[in-house]
């Protein structure tokens, strides 16, 4: 959905709302911020979140792995200075011999698509994708001896703020063969399905993410950055579902923040919030397999081992709501 | 400025569950109820600087300074083994705040803010609190739009809610028995007074929601639901009544002994709701 807040009014928000609650769906985009970033002709949002020229698309989508680039530095100003430079550079090359071969060799804007006015070639841009920033940034934290963790800390963010803002120049300064306007267009990433440990784009990683508006105001700032799109999703749990009112507010709170698109899921989540208190709800159906038991050392330890693995995940709703204490 | 200081439990700026909309909520300390199935029982007692939880810290969070306790949260891992060693359901972690600080906190987050709630603990306890944080929010320009709700168990006398109503725009109220004796044994004291609240809220258009808590044994019979059948319909008006389902998680070593409420047997009180003519009736989106 392309939501405008000066056009689409409150009702149509309100019933996305609705649908999100029963569906996850739809995803919402700010046409205000896409408009700008494209001319009268208009923009379409296709697939993993893929902002293109509307009678146009993408020639490429390269990806950068920003965590193997971190990891190849000896520390942040190697970083900025040297590594990320060549691997930008690397990309570039790949990116255009990909677009050169698309128009050049394949065919591809000889068919009737061209010739009978669907798509134009002009229109057609390239995008440049990253992924994995918050590996990157918390490998360059570690690198410099900082203990601040991406998407919860205020020096981690505003270092994944600096690598994209540095991204974005780079993708603007660097002209480019038969491409829209003749520049490629940044892209946060959605990721595939043999990414190990990297996360999509520059999200905070799966099950460690903070509460819904704390996990915007981390991500915000990146946002204006990434024309061609950014995948993003909030995770609410599904207390809302008795509360569309708040996702509304979460909506209208995003698109204030900047954020360009969003995915909301309501999640049938292991940590819920209810009536005011956070549990998880393996820890319930564990404690009552378990009452009788629990006596039982072996069962302890086992319990233990889970628990441990289950504690490295936060709750994506409210943190520290198990820990009914000051837990901020 | 205003120099009342609320002890505070705990503040969230996202909260899905207090309320309409995305609220700020604030837990101020102190209950005057003693629930069993209270589910945050640190939040009913007030310190007195007893100097139990100083030992039971392994952080070193925790200390004695002029027989006050002292909290450093710098240091705190969050155990909550002081929460344990309290004998008296109190908390060393909590925190003074102003009516500045809430007001910042509110700016922050102002555009994902539906409005702010003030939860307990029994907030109305710290009335002037309260109704120096609703006024200052309803002057103050840049959180125009914001209401301001209150989550209460209903003991204010009417003097206070006169106080407290023109500043606010609902409340959420709870009604743990309608049986007077079960109450006291609920919750150690009587319901009159909680009765006479929602009354007097309800005739001042501020009743958001009545709450009542369903206990396997005690409160989900049909003497207790034909009771709260009748007085939502004496009420009249378009009445939002929340039934909420009793957990274990987190009350005390009293209730612990209870049963969970399943959905079953809240969708059958619910339907005994709603087959009475009480077309308002909210349930729980998740049980646990």
């Amino acid at each position: 959905m392309l939501y405008d807040p000066e056009t689409s009014g409150d009702g149509i928000l309100a019933m996305a709302a609705q649908n999100i609650a029963a569906c996850c769906k739809p995803h919402i985009a700010n046409h205000a911020v896409h408009a700008d970033a494209f001319d009268e002709r208009g923009y379409g949002i296709v697939s993993c979140y893929n902002v293109l020229p509307l009678a146009g698309g993408a020639a490429t989508l390269t990806r950068v792995n920003l965590k193997e680039v971190a990891r190849r530095a000896s520390g942040e100003a190697d970083f900025f200075d040297n590594v990320l430079p060549r691997y930008l550079e690397l990309n570039f090359r790949l990116t255009q011999s990909r677009i050169d071969y698309l128009h050049d060799e394949s065919g591809f804007f000889d068919g009737f698509l061209v010739q009978e006015g669907w798509i134009d070639r002009d229109r057609f841009t390239a995008m440049f994708g990253v992924f994995a920033m918050a590996e990157a940034v918390n490998t360059l934290q570690d690198k410099e001896g900082r203990e601040g963790r991406y998407g919860f800390d205020e020096a981690a963010n505003a270092l994944g703020h600096r690598i994209s803002a540095v991204l974005s120049e780079a993708v603007r300064k660097r002209p480019m063969d038969k491409v829209w306007r003749g520049r490629a267009l940044l892209h946060s990433q959605a990721g595939l399905s043999d990414d190990k440990a990297a996360t999509p784009g520059v999200r905070i990683p799966y099950g460690t993410e903070p509460d819904p508006v704390t996990h915007v105001q981390a991500l915000a700032p990146h946002h204006r950055y990434y024309d061609a799109g950014i995948s993003e999703i909030l995770t609410v749990d599904e207390s809302i579902t008795n509360n569309p009112e708040a996702l509304v507010q979460l909506c209208e709170g995003a698109f204030a923040s900047g954020f360009r698109e969003f995915t909301v899921n309501v999640a049938n989540n292991d940590l819920v919030r209810v009536t005011g208190y956070m549990v998880r709800l393996s820890d319930i159906r564990k404690f009552r397999e378990q009452q009788g038991s629990r006596t039982n050392t072996t069962v302890l330890g086992a319990e233990a081992a889970e628990l441990t693995g289950i504690l490295d995940r936060k709750p994506r709703v409210v943190g520290n709501e198990l820990h009914p204490g000051y837990g901020q | 400025m205003n120099s009342i200081r609320a002890t505070v439990s705990k503040v969230l700026t996202y909260s899905i569950v207090d309320g309409p909309g995305n609220r700020l909520v604030v837990f101020l300390q102190g209950c005057n109820f003693d629930c069993a199935a209270c589910h945050n029982p640190h939040t009913i007692g007030e310190c007195n600087h007893c100097g139990d939880c100083v030992s039971a810290c392994h952080a070193d969070a925790l200390s004695l300074v002029d027989g006050k306790v002292v909290f450093d949260p710098t240091n705190c891992d969050h155990c909550d083994d002081c929460l344990e060693a309290c004998p008296i359901d109190a908390n060393p972690m909590v925190r003074e705040y102003g009516v500045d600080e809430i007001l910042a906190l509110a700016r922050e987050h102002r555009p994902f803010l539906s409005g702010i709630t003030v939860s307990g603990g029994e907030p109305t306890r710290q009335l002037k609190f309260v109704v120096a944080l609703f006024e200052a929010i309803k002057a103050d320009e840049t959180l125009a739009g914001l209401d301001c709700f209150i989550d209460s168990n209903g003991s204010l006398g009417a003097s206070g809610w006169e106080v407290l109503l023109p500043v606010t725009d609902g409340v959420m109220l709870d009604i743990k028995s309608f049986d007077n004796a079960l109450h006291r044994d609920l919750t150690g004291k009587d319901n009159a007074k909680s009765l006479r609240a929602a009354r007097l809220l309800h005739d001042a258009g501020k009743l958001h929601e009545l709450r009542f808590l369903l206990v396997p044994g005690k409160t989900d019979g049909d003497a207790e639901l034909d009771a709260l059948i009748d007085f939502v319909r004496t009420l009249g008006g378009d009445v939002r009544v929340k039934l909420n389902a009793f957990q274990q998680h987190g009350v005390r070593a009293a209730a612990r002994e209870w049963a969970p409420m399943p959905k079953t047997g809240v969708d059958r009180a619910a339907e005994r709701l709603r087959a009475a003519g009480i077309r308002n009736v909210v349930t729980p989106a998740v049980y646990v």
